[in-house]
């Protein structure tokens, strides 16, 4: 019995095996994308963040849209790439059929210290913890390059019998492990360990060896996965569920995930059994060649013949036609009491999946058409079947219909049950909805006044009221009367696919032009930003209340609080995401109806190109930051270096720069923010890969990006490129400032010219004519005058002494008028500083020991500021023509003298408080004068006698 | 007994002075050259003269630049100026250079005398375009900080007193000082005015401009 009991195991487990695989979920790149050949024989990501591809037929780069070609005209060694290899410093070497190529800043060449190695085929390259670097070739075994230059071989050092070595690794004792077809190698030091089969190698033919980070060794053989530990080998092939012992490539994701590339496939390790993936699981090829796991976590695989495969997650796996389903159009879910999934097709009928196992049941089976929309299971464990053609009802493993008496419509969305009243309400496509009871039904439609006749889902609220959604509007009945919601209302359209209630009994209505959103008072849209806008199937929540959307365009995750409250970018990236085709999604087109939260916490997706199971708990937050480089940058044709800077001629102005963020995960989310210091004030935001500046003006420029990933992790780098636009030679300030220069030197030159001959003229008969009374009169006069001073001294009659003493006194006096002429025409004394100044002394020289008090204000007065010479002297002679006349004249006791000039106008005051007249000359000589000289310099002159007399002359510089 | 030495050019003016100083009681004028080089050459074999007339133009070196000189051999020689006439700018800068006052020349004998006795027993003489002139001058000397040589408050308001055009009587009243305080006060800032200048020679010469 227990031997029954165990073969019945066994049978079932057999049975297991044979139940169909779902999809691994692929993004795989091959020539149609860009990939120089469908042969991938090795992958590397450098240090920036790119993955290269090793081919049979060129080198590749790859930012996650676009490859980029490297072949032997690049610099590569030969187009047949077999090993690639980064090194310490970031450089990738690159092993071909024909010697090493390294690659240093996108440029490949091949240094000098091994280009002995051109004649051989490299099939791996490694840098040990010392620095050297290790060879393997096919044929000629393995060589070293010594951190000091020397190339040597170190199958002649040691003698080993090695020819064609597939890898070569350092263990954590800095061992040296060499993978062989010729078997394995250990070179501890001087010490050389040989095994092969005997010592436990299933296998003498070795193809990859990886020491992964908790230090084990893995030897993937042609017969089976191999873990070197205490000295032993411990083999796990076909007796541990591998369906391929031919082990290309081994990627250890973590402790219990090991990924093989085997020639029939990937397979994974979880440390006891492996799971399979062949091309009818997705594979693109049977032969996988390489694997490498990228820095976000992605494995990549390289294939024979279907290029590069990627996977970013194990979040979804998927079912089409090619694994199991009948139809790939899925139209809805539903789970019976024994957790079995019923997937309903377009044209398939339906499906029981059953842990793995897809069973269908059609119109054969008894299903009324297989053009199934939705399923709903009822209070009395009944299955109704909602098709193009009626209603299927599955009871006790078997179909039956409803009839068209019972129920004469067509093409049912949607069925609900309002187990209180014990009554169905049934969308339908034409026909508006139906009440269905026991006793019959009653049509709600156009024709009785209900919105629209498209009813595409039914709901009831935490309330009671029943909530359709129509291709009219939404439409709520609360057991009396029917409401309407349309775009009237803020809906974003009429046409309403689905509704959603979550538990705060907040709706969601999914729309052709996106969600929105009714708390029982507004209808709220989401902004536009993050491209919601656009046919939304449904709305659906996860175990733990995330919200998901399906579209046309994937399956939208979002968290509707943060997206509608904040305007902060980076906020808003985190709180949305796509997962599309790139993550594994079978189709990006998802259906009406195709979502279903199971009991196991996966949600089913329906998509016209099969079905996807989503693991929510299975998506990995990707905290990575994105790389961010620079692609092009052509100004005007020409293409420049980012790391250089330019100065570009003004009519290079038109800039146009592409740049890549490296994140692999979801490329198609990667966005950027971009700022053109010089032109923009903030950072611009966008999720092109290229910015153009038609017309840039002249200015100094820099360009700065950075990248986010899906998720909002910034790049840890900001790329920029600065340059200048010159401006063209007519605009820049040293020929503007020339032509200024030269516009003022022309003028100031004519200006001169004309003014400075002719002043230098007058100038210069001034100073003839000055020293000429200096030296002839004056000092004649100062001899006659000195003369009478010494007679006078000597022993004469007071007549004569009275004679000579009027001689003196004329003397001096035609010296001091000579005094003022000379002092008037010595360009050196033009200021109104010294003006004043020759006022007071000549007011000190008249008034002798103050029997008259005199105020000056000169507080108006700039003395700085200089006076033409024919003001200047005849102001004085005005001022000394209206002295004398006080001294001569006037009683006065107090004489006020203001002259004030500002640079162009000049006010000279002479205001005495004499009330009696000594003389009456006083309208005589002394004031004709004063009026002839203010006319000389066109002055105006007030005389006024107003208990005082006061003398005025007003003018200014012309 | 005042010893009067002239240097001046114009020989028939330097006679009149030299022969009406002579003929004075309290004055001897030995000493009577037509330019500064052969003042200099006197200087060197005879004892040097109380005080010195010296016209501004003369032969070879001017009357300013011998200013500087003679004062920096025989500080204690008392040099007016003599001028022809009124410039304001050359008497200042003879000021500057180390003269004690200045004359015209068509003042008269007597007053010229007069002048000499001032000077001789400590007056200075400053007229206000004179006045005007220091107080820019030690304005601007502030700007360079050489507090040494900034006149002190009294000297300012004696200097604000001249530009106003106060008498040194009406000066002396309004600070209620003697004429004598007033005349000393202007001595020293003639003083301050010389040691101003010398130390601006010692800057230039620092700097190679000289």
């Amino acid at each position: 019995m227990k031997k029954s009991l165990l073969v019945l195991i066994l049978i079932l487990g057999a049975w297991a095996e044979a139940v169909q695989s779902q999809l691994l979920p692929l993004r795989t790149y091959s020539i149609e994308l860009g990939l120089s050949e469908s042969v991938a024989h090795a992958l590397v990501q450098d240090e920036r963040g790119y993955i290269w591809v090793g081919t049979g037929y060129g080198l590749n780069r790859f930012d996650g849209v676009q490859f980029r070609q490297f072949y032997v005209e690049d610099g590569l060694a030969h187009n047949r790439v077999n090993a690639l290899y980064e090194d310490k410093e970031g450089s990738i070497w690159v092993g071909t059929e024909s010697g090493i190529s390294v690659l240093h800043s996108d440029s490949l060449i091949t240094p000098r210290s091994v280009v002995e190695l051109n004649q051989y085929s490299i099939l791996d390259i490694f840098q040990d913890h010392e620095d050297n670097y290790w060879f393997g070739t096919d044929g000629n075994g393995v060589w070293r390059l010594d951190s000091d230059g020397q190339l040597v071989s170190i199958d002649e050092q040691f003698g080993l019998p090695v020819e064609r070595v597939r890898a070569i690794r350092q263990s954590e004792d800095g061992a040296i492990w060499i993978a062989s077809r010729e078997g394995l190698v250990k070179l501890d030091g001087d010490t050389v360990q040989y095994f092969v089969e005997e010592h436990g190698l299933p296998e003498l033919r070795i193809r990859d060896l990886k020491i992964d980070q908790y230090n084990r060794i893995w030897i993937g053989s042609r017969d089976g996965l191999v873990l070197y530990e205490n000295e032993e080998f411990i083999v796990f092939d076909e007796e541990h569920g591998l369906n391929d012992g031919r082990i290309q490539t081994i990627s250890v994701e973590s402790h219990d995930k090991i990924w093989l590339g085997t020639e029939s496939g990937i397979s994974v390790f979880d440390g006891e059994q492996f799971e399979n993936f062949t091309r009818e699981e997705g594979v693109p090829a049977a032969i996988v060649y390489a694997s490498i796991i990228d820095r976000e976590g992605n494995i990549w695989f390289g294939t024979l013949g279907g290029g590069v495969a990627l996977m970013v997650g194990d979040y979804f796996s998927s079912y089409n036609i090619d694994n199991g389903l009948t139809n790939n159009v899925v139209t809805g879910f539903s789970e019976d009491a024994d957790s079995n999934i019923w997937i309903a097709t377009y044209g398939g009928g339906v499906l029981r999946y059953d842990r793995g196992e897809l069973t269908p049941f059609r119109e054969a089976d008894g299903l009324v058409d297989n053009k199934v929309y939705t399923f709903h299971h009822d209070s009395r464990n009944r299955m109704w079947i909602g098709t193009r053609d009626g209603i299927s009802i599955y009871e006790n493993g078997s179909f039956s219909t409803i009839p068209d008496e019972q129920f004469p419509f067509r093409i049912i969305r949607k069925i609900f049950e309002d187990e209180e009243n014990e009554e169905f309400w049934i969308a339908t496509y034409n026909d508006g909805v139906i009440r269905l009871t026991d006793e019959g039904y009653v049509q709600h439609y156009t024709g009785n006044g209900f919105l629209h006749n498209t009813v595409m889902d039914i709901k009831q609220d935490r309330d009671g009221v029943f909530w359709f959604a129509t291709y009219g509007g939404v439409v709520t009945f609360d057991g009396h009367q029917f409401e309407t919601y349309t775009i009237a209302d803020g809906l974003p359209s009429n046409g309403v696919i689905h509704i959603h209630i979550d538990d705060n009994d907040v709706k969601w209505f999914s729309t052709f032009n996106g969600i929105a959103k009714y708390d029982g008072e507004t209808i709220s849209r989401f902004p536009e930003s993050e491209g919601t806008e656009t046919i939304s199937y449904f709305m659906i929540q996860d175990q733990a209340g995330k919200y998901y959307v399906g579209t046309n365009r994937g399956l939208y995750y979002l968290e509707p609080d943060v997206l509608l409250s904040t305007n902060i970018r980076t906020e808003r990236m985190k709180a949305f995401r796509i997962f599309n085709q790139n993550q594994g999604l079978i189709a990006n087109e998802l259906n009406a109806g195709g979502s279903f939260l199971a009991s196991d916490g996966t949600l089913w997706l329906g998509t016209v190109e099969g079905l996807s199971r989503f693991y929510p708990d299975r998506v990995r937050e990707n905290t990575t930051p994105p790389g961010i480089e620079f692609e092009e940058i052509m100004v005007s044709g020409r293409e420049l270096r980012p790391e250089r800077s330019y100065q570009l001629e003004h009519d290079q102005n038109f800039v146009q720069i592409s740049y890549s963020g490296l994140s692999f995960e979801a490329p198609d989310q990667v966005r950027y923010e971009y700022r053109m210091n010089g032109l923009d004030t903030g950072w611009q935001f966008t999720s092109d890969r290229m910015i153009r500046y038609p017309s840039l003006s002249p200015g100094e420029y820099e360009f700065q990006i950075r990248a986010y990933n899906s998720e909002g992790v910034m790049s840890t780098i900001t790329r920029s490129f600065a340059f200048k636009i010159l401006p063209p030679f007519y605009l820049q300030w040293w020929f503007l400032l020339l032509i200024v220069l030269t516009i003022i030197g022309m003028v100031l030159f004519s200006m001169r010219y004309f003014r400075v001959s002719k002043q230098v003229d007058i100038e210069r008969m001034r100073v003839q004519i000055a020293s000429d009374l200096h030296d002839d009169v004056g000092s004649s006069l100062t001899e006659l005058a000195l003369q009478t001073d010494f007679l006078q001294a000597g022993n004469i009659s007071d007549e004569i002494k009275q004679t000579l003493r009027q001689l003196g006194e004329h003397s001096r006096k035609i010296v001091n008028s000579l005094d003022d002429i000379v002092w008037s025409i010595d360009s050196r004394n033009d200021t109104a500083g010294d003006l004043t100044d020759r006022m007071q002394d000549y007011v000190n020289q008249i008034f002798v020991n103050g029997e008259v008090e005199v105020h000056y204000h000169f507080d108006q007065l700039r003395m700085d500021e200089k006076l033409p010479v024919d003001v200047k002297e005849n102001v004085y002679l005005i001022f000394k023509e209206a002295m004398n006349n006080v001294i001569k004249h006037s009683d006065a006791t107090k004489v006020d003298i203001i002259f004030s000039f500002s640079g162009s106008n000049y006010k000279l005051e002479i205001r005495d408080n004499g009330t009696k007249v000594k003389t009456d000359r006083r309208s005589g000589q002394g004031l004709r004068n004063i009026r002839m000289r203010a006319e000389r310099i066109g002055s105006k002159v007030e005389i006024k006698s107003n208990g005082g007399f006061t003398v005025q002359a007003t003018g200014s510089i012309k | 007994m005042i010893e009067i030495g002239i240097v001046e050019d114009n020989v028939k003016i330097r006679d009149l002075i030299q022969r009406y100083l002579d003929m004075q009681d309290n004055m001897s004028c030995k000493t009577a050259v037509d330019s500064v080089e052969e003042m200099l050459d006197y200087l060197k074999e005879h004892d040097p003269p109380d005080v010195m007339l010296m016209d501004i133009q003369l032969p070879g070196m001017s009357g300013i630049k011998g200013i500087g000189i003679i004062k920096k051999e025989y500080p204690e020689i008392e040099i007016i100026m003599l001028t022809i006439y009124h410039d304001s700018h050359k008497i200042f800068d003879s000021l500057v250079a180390g003269a004690s006052g200045y004359l015209l020349k068509h003042t008269s004998l007597p007053e010229i005398k007069e002048s000499i006795e001032n000077l001789a027993s400590g007056g200075a003489p400053m007229s206000p375009q004179i006045a005007r002139k220091v107080i820019q001058h030690f304005n601007e000397s502030k700007k360079e900080e050489k507090p040494e040589s900034d006149l002190t408050a009294r000297e300012q308001d004696i200097v604000n007193g001249l530009v106003d055009g106060l008498s040194y009587k009406l000066i002396a009243d309004r600070f209620d000082i003697s004429i004598d305080t007033v005349r000393a006060h202007i001595r020293n800032i003639y003083k301050k005015l010389h040691v101003n200048s010398k130390a601006e020679v010692i800057a230039k010469s620092l700097r190679g401009e000289i």
